[in-house]
């Protein structure tokens, strides 16, 4: 007979299962009053007219998806989230996996590269951003200065990359990227270390060497946490609103308005109320296909504690 | 002829010295990469002001001056955003790690009506993005006239559905047989919550703390919402009025994130291994 690995441990009575409701009273009620109730008021701003006041008028079906999903902010500002990802996650994942591969068997002091290697972890949306800010400046910062020094750049030309049509969106993701690296290589570290190092000496002994290793022994084996970090930074990257607000204010002319940055002026700025609900269940329906794809990989795990 | 055991053993011991020096190469070009941006920051925070507009950019500091720092002190208010992003994050992770412990003390070792329902609720409602309900959230908040206070940057943020299920699962590692020996004791299920079950999946709450006070010391849209008294912002919210308001000067901002991130890398090399641990929780550890 195997033992059981939860519920109750004793004698139960009554009094125990007002106990454990109790326990689990502070996150549900937290959870109701700051997930499902702005949820469901969400769905019904989504579906109501609501005035600048927030007074919620009569029931208007699809009115508003229509009107919001079939505008041109919309289009726009979900090619501008689109493009942000497809700069910010690829990029995300394969500077990551350099950094744990190249840290990865052991050296002396290496612990200090690990530990430069998830330095950005103690940096945020804010923080990076200002440290980026000053290397961007059209004509004192080192981003004009490297260009100048490879000559991409004439030597009496500014480069305005945060007003730039083209360089905009591309500046925001490597400051996001560059400020995401720590996450990556954290969790590409470990996956690394759970690669077990028989398996290695055995593809050495079979005559495999370097990249073929990594392509048949690595690659296959860390796949799984590839697929979490791929899937986080694509829900970030869906997400991003602290670089975007900080460094370009979703401009140069909308180029890198992305749809949170959208649902927040819409909401705070234009006091459109509506629209801003539907970007937001827009954002959530993207978010639950990110996650539902997120626990097919981890499924068995999320079943284990169920159960 | 070597046996493979011995291969393996010599292989392990030590690298070819070329291979060494390539490696070495390898880090430090990645590590000058990865800090490049802080070190460009410090050196432009130490610059005196007639260097302010200087070009090419200074790549070391020629003469150093502690100015910047002052002034973002002083005028800035560093100290102030200091001092709310700590209370802001400390109470929030404490929250966390409580709320999550109670909840996952209950679905481990007591008989919780709707378990699964429960549980699934809670992991469910950490799919759903606090972006796109934050209009809801703002509402809430406005109306408990939490507008400009503490309880607006911290309440909506006591549960942890992450923490939850991380807690939950390191839970079911603790010996049963302690619990039950507890309870013959004459302890309550608070009591062996706390001196029986904490203490032996402290690294798991450890990992939880970590993680959580990171995400909170973060947070930038919601504080961007919930504050307009300048003397109730945090630290993000500090930085982006510095880059925007009247100081704005790159050498005052880059002194700004210098000493906002001081802290958080101090703390974060003394929790490394936590770090790891709530980062990777539930995904490596095979």
């Amino acid at each position: 007979m195997t033992r059981p690995t939860t519920g109750a441990v004793g004698v139960q009575s009554k009094g125990d299962r007002l106990a454990a409701l109790a326990f689990v009273a502070p996150t549900v009620l937290l959870v109701v009053g700051f997930v499902v109730w702005p949820f469901a008021s969400t769905v019904r701003n989504a579906f109501s007219d609501v005035d600048g006041l927030g007074n919620v008028g009569r029931f208007v079906g699809f009115d508003h998806f229509r009107q919001v999903l079939g505008s041109e902010d919309f289009r726009s500002s979900l090619s501008a989230t689109l493009r942000f990802v497809a700069l910010t996650m690829p990029a995300g994942l394969v500077l990551g996996l350099l950094l744990a591969l190249a840290a990865h068997r052991p050296l002396r002091g290496i612990s200090l590269f690990r530990v430069i290697f998830s330095s950005t972890m103690a940096t945020s949306a804010a923080l990076s951003s200002a440290l980026f800010i000053t290397l961007f400046a059209p004509s004192t910062g080192a981003v004009r200065y490297a260009l100048q020094s490879i000559g991409a750049l004439g030597g009496d030309d500014r480069i305005d990359l945060l007003n730039d049509h083209r360089w905009a969106i591309v500046a925001v993701a490597a400051v996001t990227v560059w400020s995401n690296l720590g996450f990556g290589f954290i969790l590409f570290s470990a996956a690394l270390q759970s690669v077990p190092d028989v398996l290695y000496e055995s593809a050495a002994l079979d005559g495999a060497r370097g990249f073929n290793t990594f392509r048949h022994i690595t690659l296959p084996l860390i796949r799984p946490i590839a697929g979490v970090v791929a899937i986080t930074s694509t829900a970030s990257g869906v997400l991003s609103f602290g670089e975007i607000d900080f460094l370009t204010h979703g401009g140069p002319a909308g180029d890198t308005n992305v749809l949170a940055y959208s649902l927040y002026t819409k909401a705070f700025r234009d006091r459109d109320v509506s629209s801003a609900a539907v970007l937001g269940i827009s954002l959530i329906v993207i978010s639950l296909i990110l996650g539902a794809s997120q626990l097919r990989l981890l499924r068995s795990r999320l079943d284990d504690i169920a159960a | 002829m070597t046996s493979p055991r011995e291969e393996g053993r010599r292989r392990r011991r030590r690298a070819p010295l070329p291979g060494r020096v390539a490696r070495y190469a390898l880090l430090i070009t990645m590590s000058l990469i990865v800090l490049l941006p802080i070190y460009l920051s410090v050196v432009t925070a130490l610059l005196p002001p007639k260097y302010r507009l200087a070009y090419p950019p200074p790549l070391y500091p020629k003469e150093a001056t502690l100015d910047a720092f002052r002034l973002a002190i002083r005028r800035g208010s560093m100290l102030r955003y200091f001092v709310n992003s700590t209370v802001v994050s400390i109470a929030i992770t404490a929250g966390q790690v409580a709320t999550a412990c109670l909840a996952a003390y209950a679905f481990t070792f007591m008989n919780v009506p709707y378990r699964r329902t429960l549980l699934w609720f809670i992991v469910g409602s950490g799919v759903v993005p606090s972006e796109a309900i934050i209009v809801g959230n703002f509402r809430t908040v406005a109306r408990l006239h939490w507008i400009d206070s503490y309880p607006a940057l911290i309440v909506p943020f006591l549960a942890s559905s992450i923490g939850v299920l991380l807690l939950t699962r390191a839970f079911r590692n603790v010996p049963r047989d302690l619990i039950a020996a507890a309870q013959v004791d004459g302890c309550g299920h608070l009591r062996t919550l706390r001196h029986v079950v904490v203490p032996v999946a402290r690294p798991a709450i450890g990992a939880l703390a970590v993680v959580a006070f990171i995400g909170a010391w973060g947070q930038y849209l919601w504080p961007l919402l919930v504050t307009n008294r300048p003397d109730r912002r945090t630290l993000p919210i500090g930085l982006r009025s510095l880059a925007g308001g009247e100081l704005s000067s790159f050498t005052v901002l880059s002194a700004a994130a210098v000493l906002t991130m001081i802290p958080l890398a101090i703390l974060l090399i003394v929790f490394q291994k936590q770090l790891v641990r709530g980062l990777t929780a539930g995904l490596a550890d095979h």
